[in-house]
């Protein structure tokens, strides 16, 4: 079961409040139902993050079963590369640690210290060679603007951190607010290689900020995106889908 | 119990709060904070014995078992000198604010290596450069790479000049993806190769160690920047004097003509030598200043054939 395990993440970066279309916090519990692990990075520098868009990004994350964090944007890069790796590995812990309660009794942080090691070291290993699939969400509202080539650093830079890992990934892109028309804009699918440079036109700063909506597309992704792959295989191939697993 | 979240801006031990190890029993009493990161908190620590020791806490008890197993298989090995910090206990301790893991380690003591620089001279940069090539090729030998290198993570004893490396948070079997790093000194961030950890990974680090060493201003000027500018950090170091010796070297490594300390370390002895002249010569002029500095120089240079003599 190992071999084939799947991860399945949103990495939603902001630096407002969600003000448009669905509550966030609600569709992010039903991300973490159909096993999708959801971390948020606020950004404070220039943005309008007040105090309740720090709560927002706490809720959300909670809610989708991951961790936030609020940064300047110079950190972005380092901290998306942490919480994506974190989250991980946190996934692989949940599971092994259901899999040792039914065998032992108890989960790792119940085994004495130098025998967790061991356990320690199965997690690590697993979550390097695990497939990864991840959904960016960024906030395009107006106050992101003069942050973007940070994020795009940024996104260049986790490709880096994900390319020297032994599983395979699968990175897409989406922005919000998309355009005038439409609320959330596909920048690129489920790719190994996104083409960053689509990010710079899609990009623009809109009014408005529908975080919900575009937690909302994201699952859609997911969703069709297994659709598609049941339909090819024919078969159930959610014994290798964290998704499964995920409390 | 709930594991303790790091975060609020307080650290979570303050100086005298005692700590006991929920499994070995072992205490420790805090005598103030070493360090905070990202990945957990340093403290320096009295143990029931009295010794002095170092301990480091996080939230995420994966992290300090590893970390705990990698300084362990280093101490193994060590002929004559420990590669890193001797570990000693593991445990978990109950604070207030939640469930805390832990390991125990030798405190290294010493000075920062720009400080030490000032008062001692330039040109011996070149000599604690040589101490941290020994240091890496035998952590290359066992097949780690030490990732997180800079000057921050280095210490230098003011009385024998011998450099110790600190915080090994970032040490990564070769072949993995690099676990810590920060950002000046990675070669990914600039553009110039994969995260992977090998050898040339900790050699680019130490090249980007001597930039900041020896022009601390062009380390500031270049990350005040939003997008790392590598052609212009090599255009910068190439025309600064302070760099002059160390130019062709920088070069090598940069063009990826040199890829392992080993070769490094066999450019880096003429620097040695140019500079243990230098400091001859300055001695000679102004004769008999301060004992100590001979001393200092003296036991550098054993420290250079001793090196000389296990390696070749």
């Amino acid at each position: 079961m190992w071999k084939s395990m799947k991860m399945k993440q949103i990495l939603l970066i902001t630096d407002g409040c969600s003000n448009k279309g669905s509550d966030p916090v609600q569709v992010a519990r039903m991300a973490r139902t159909a096993g999708v692990a959801i971390n948020v990075i606020g950004i404070v520098d220039g943005g309008d993050l007040g105090s309740a868009g720090r709560r927002e990004a706490e809720a959300i994350a909670e809610a989708g079963g991951g961790l936030s964090r609020i940064v300047e944007a110079k950190q972005l890069a380092m901290t998306m590369h942490m919480m994506t790796k974190h989250t991980m590995q946190m996934t692989i812990q949940q599971v092994v640690s259901q899999e040792l309660k039914q065998l032992i009794g108890t989960d790792a942080e119940g085994l004495p210290p130098e025998r967790r090691t061991e356990v320690a070291e199965m997690v690590d290993r697993l979550s390097d060679e695990a497939m990864l699939k991840l959904v960016l969400l960024i906030d395009t509202s107006a106050s992101m603007h003069e942050k973007l080539p940070a994020v795009r650093e940024a996104i260049r830079d986790l490709q880096i951190g994900l390319d020297v890992r032994k599983g395979s990934h699968q990175v897409a892109i989406f922005t919000f607010p998309g355009s005038a028309t439409e609320d959330v804009r596909l920048v690129t699918g489920f790719s190994g290689t996104p083409e960053l440079s689509r990010l710079s036109d899609a990009l623009r700063a809109q009014g408005g900020t529908p975080t919900g909506p575009a937690i909302e597309r994201a699952l859609e992704l997911f969703a069709g995106d297994r659709l598609a792959t049941n339909n090819q295989r024919g078969e159930d191939e959610r014994d290798g889908d964290m998704a499964a697993y995920v409390v | 119990m709930a594991t303790w979240q790091p975060m609020s801006s307080e650290p979570l031990f303050r100086a005298g709060v005692p700590i006991c190890g929920k499994w070995n029993g072992q205490r420790y009493v805090v005598e103030g904070l070493l360090g905070r990161g990202a990945n957990g908190e340093v403290y320096a620590v009295k143990a029931g014995s009295g010794d002095r020791l170092a301990l480091k806490v996080s939230s995420a008890s994966s992290d300090i078992a590893l970390e705990h197993k990698i300084l362990q298989n280093l101490q193994g090995v060590a002929r004559g000198f420990d590669l890193g910090p001797l570990v000693f206990d593991l445990d978990d301790v109950d604070t207030k604010r939640g469930k805390a893991f832990f390991y125990v380690m030798e405190q290294v003591r010493g000075s920062s290596l720009a400080p030490f620089l000032q008062r001692r001279g330039r040109h011996w940069a070149a000599v604690l450069m040589l101490q941290v090539c020994t240091f890496l090729e035998r952590l290359h030998q066992l097949g780690y790479c030490f990732g997180d290198l800079k000057v921050e993570n280095c210490l230098v004893d003011e009385q024998s000049g011998r450099v110790r490396l600190v915080d090994f948070g970032g040490v990564t079997p070769f072949g993995r993806g690099v676990k810590e790093y920060t950002e000046w000194y990675d070669r990914a961030w600039w553009g110039q190769g994969s995260r992977r950890a090998e050898a040339s990974y900790d050699l680019f680090a130490l090249t980007m160690m001597v930039v900041a060493l020896l022009a601390p201003d062009l380390r500031q000027k270049l990350s005040a920047m939003s997008t790392p500018n590598f052609s212009l950090l090599l255009q910068s170091a190439m025309s600064d004097p302070r760099l002059a010796p160390w130019q062709e070297l920088l070069r090598a490594v940069w063009s990826g003509r040199v890829t392992t300390v080993g070769r490094f370390r066999e450019r880096l002895m003429l620097l040695v030598e140019a500079s243990l002249n230098k400091e001859r010569q300055e001695k000679a002029a102004d004769a008999p200043r301060d004992f100590s500095d001979w001393l200092l120089i003296c036991s550098a240079a054993t420290l250079v054939g001793v090196f000389c003599l296990i390696f070749l």
